[in-house]
């Protein structure tokens, strides 16, 4: 078993203390830097982000930091929204000084000197856990200001434009990009929005050094990862492993496996929006390039598994329902093209579909995925193109009337 | 008559929970909102100091008030719109776009049964039907007394533990059964 990084304190059974924590020492470590050293470790580190594209951490903060425009703001993204996802809020009700450590080191890499956590409404628990622990370090951390910032129920405020939007008070619609927010943030300042788990890469990065984080996971994608498996498994799960894991030990060695006397039908690697690999697919190792390749992606790294009991139609029916709910209504495609998509699938269940409704789908895939304004409808029509592809029988067993026998 | 009214003239308790309900669903009067503001005045100048425009204060502020009222009528929208210095209908735009925000009186317990992929698969369907046994009401509808609003929602990030039920700001249930969520309705109900 490698050693446990991001996870390490997770075993105590209630949020760790500053004490428990063990003391803010990459703090103290970065302070004694010069704030361009503490770039240039993360850079060589080469963080990618982990709320979804991967885009390399040092490299965004070189782009804020070079900025002209003050104040600069840092912006933790803890909205965690994605289908399947459920690991920052680990790290924010089990130990939220790891956040809050990495996000005084990040702030003092681009010169930032007010931060906030967007977490999304629903965590309350979490919420509390963090003005706590922030109150226990703000002596430690000043002149660093960190305040914790609900939301209030909307997947789009995870995007980061609509986030920022959000956080300024307003209905969270993506912004035009660019100018991206490095240049013009929030209020139009410099700022940096990072991931909740990037962001608790970073003390550890400045505590340890660039070759030892770089010796964990694989040569593509440095450092340890937060998993998550649910869905038709025994024992779903939350664990952290090096990246490059298989999608099969995942599923098999940690989540148990399907139940019994089921197979592994379908699998969404990294949240509901990358696209579904087969069970015939699982030896991929679970990296940003290798799900690049198989054209899907680590996203959130939330695994949903589906056993063959199911119908993929009626799979669709269940994400492309979510996208509809969540679309921000700001574009035709995305907020009508969800729509139209989850009544016609609706009604395909129903038994009324032809073959012309399999050839419309096939058309609104495309073009709703051309013509979206941002990545949220991207991800609802690339999971839903791959879906119709790679399981069309299931579509086809719903065509003139017959149902595929499934209980729904 | 509002409950509030009728309660000044001893014709209604507000200690009794059945009028307490009732009076939320009505929402407040022009003075509970002047002795709310009043009350919540040094968290708001608190919220202030944290943005650079106090409109960024919007979503913290709604909270707040959310939690004083149980939603956000028209009366508070204006309150909070004065406030902040911006136009009450930016306010209702924000309230209407944010699913936790209620623009409506809902009932005093929201029961959000997650809905997406893990929690489907694992059962929530049979969640929402033992609701419907219990409560007789869909989801997104509130029951006659005031006291419970069944909501189907998206995923609440708590996915292993599926399904999942959110009851207003509390803490997660975990794989929640018919016969869980049968029993905390009974719990609730006192
Ligand atoms: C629809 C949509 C939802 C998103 N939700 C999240 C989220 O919940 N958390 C997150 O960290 N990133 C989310 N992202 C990605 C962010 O836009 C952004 O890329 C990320 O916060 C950058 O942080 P990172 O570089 O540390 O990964 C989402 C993107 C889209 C298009
Ligand atoms: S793609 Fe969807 S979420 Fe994105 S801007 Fe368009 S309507 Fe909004
Ligand atoms: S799918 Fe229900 S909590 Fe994630």
């Amino acid at each position: 078993m490698a050693e446990l990084v991001l996870s390490r304190n997770f075993s105590l059974g209630h949020p760790a203390t500053l004490a428990e924590y063990g003391g803010y020492r990459a703090w103290e470590k970065a302070r004694a830097m010069e704030p361009k050293q503490v770039l240039e470790t993360v850079k060589a580190a080469t963080l990618q982000g982990r709320g979804g594209a991967g885009f390399p951490a040092g490299m965004k903060w070189e782009f804020a930091a070079n900025a002209p425009g003050k104040p600069k703001f840092l912006v933790c993204n803890a909205d965690e929204s994605e289908p399947g996802t459920f690991k920052d809020v680990q790290i924010m009700e089990r130990d939220p000084h790891l956040l809050i450590e990495g996000m005084a080191c990040a702030a003092r890499a681009i010169g930032a000197e007010t931060g906030y956590i967007y977490i999304r409404g629903e965590f309350v628990r979490a919420a509390r856990i963090l003005e706590a622990a922030i109150d226990e370090a703000r002596e430690i951390i000043a002149p660093f200001r960190l305040f914790v910032h609900r939301g209030a129920g909307a997947y789009i405020c995870g995007e980061e434009t609509a986030l920022l939007e959000s956080l300024e008070g307003k209905v969270g619609e993506p912004r035009f990009k660019p100018p991206f927010p490095v240049t013009h943030g929030l209020w139009q300042k410099p700022t940096v929005v990072n991931n909740v788990e990037t962001l608790s890469c970073v003390a550890p990065i400045i505590e340890r050094g660039v070759d030892w984080w770089k010796s964990l996971g694989t040569a593509n994608s440095a450092g340890p990862k937060l998993f998550c498996v649910s869905g038709d498994v025994v024992k779903p799960c939350f664990l952290e492993a090096p990246m490059g894991i298989t999608l099969r030990e995942l599923i098999f060695e940690h989540a148990g496996g399907p139940k019994p006397g089921r197979k592994v039908k379908a699998v969404f690697p990294g949240g509901s929006s990358a696209p579904p690999l087969t069970g015939d697919e699982l030896d991929i190792p679970m990296d940003f390039k290798s799900l690049d390749a198989k054209k899907s992606m680590l996203g959130s790294a939330g695994v949903i598994v589906v056993d063959d009991s199911r119908c993929m139609v009626d799979v669709a029916r269940n994400i492309i329902h979510f996208y509809a709910h969540e679309s921000c209504g700001k574009c035709t495609p995305c907020r009508d093209g969800n729509e139209m998509v989850h009544t016609m699938l609706r009604d395909m269940l129903d038994g009324k579909a032809t073959q012309k409704t399999i050839d419309y789908f096939t058309y609104m895939s495309k073009r709703v995925f051309d013509d979206c304004f941002c990545a949220l409808a991207k991800g609802s029509m690339w999971a839903f193109g791959t879906i119709l592809n790679k399981w069309r029988d299931d579509f086809i067993l719903h065509l003139e009337g017959k149902g595929c026998g499934r209980e729904r | 008559m509002s409950i509030v009214e009728r309660a000044r003239e001893g014709k209604a308790s507000l200690t009794d929970p059945a009028d307490a309900v009732r009076a939320m669903q009505e929402g407040p009067t022009a003075a509970q909102v002047s002795a709310a503001a009043k009350k919540l005045e040094p968290r708001i100048a608190d919220l202030l100091t944290r943005y650079l425009e106090p409109r960024a204060a919007l979503l913290p502020v709604l909270h707040l008030y959310q939690h004083e009222f149980g939603w956000i009528p028209l009366r508070v929208q204006r309150e909070i719109a004065f406030r902040l210095s911006i136009a009450p209908a930016d306010v209702s735009r924000v309230v209407s776009f944010y699913t936790l925000f209620h623009s409506k009186p809902c009932g005093r317990h929201v029961v959000m049964v997650c809905g997406t992929l893990s929690c489907e698969l694992a059962g929530c369907n049979k969640v929402l039907r033992a609701l419907k046994d219990v409560l007789g009401v869909d989801p997104h509808e509130t029951t006659p007394d005031g006291l419970f609003t069944v909501q189907r929602v998206e995923c609440l990030g708590w996915c292993d533990k599926a399904p999942v039920v959110q009851v207003n700001d509390g803490d997660f249930m975990e794989h929640v059964t018919p016969e869980k969520i049968k029993a905390e309705v009974k719990r609730i109900r006192g």
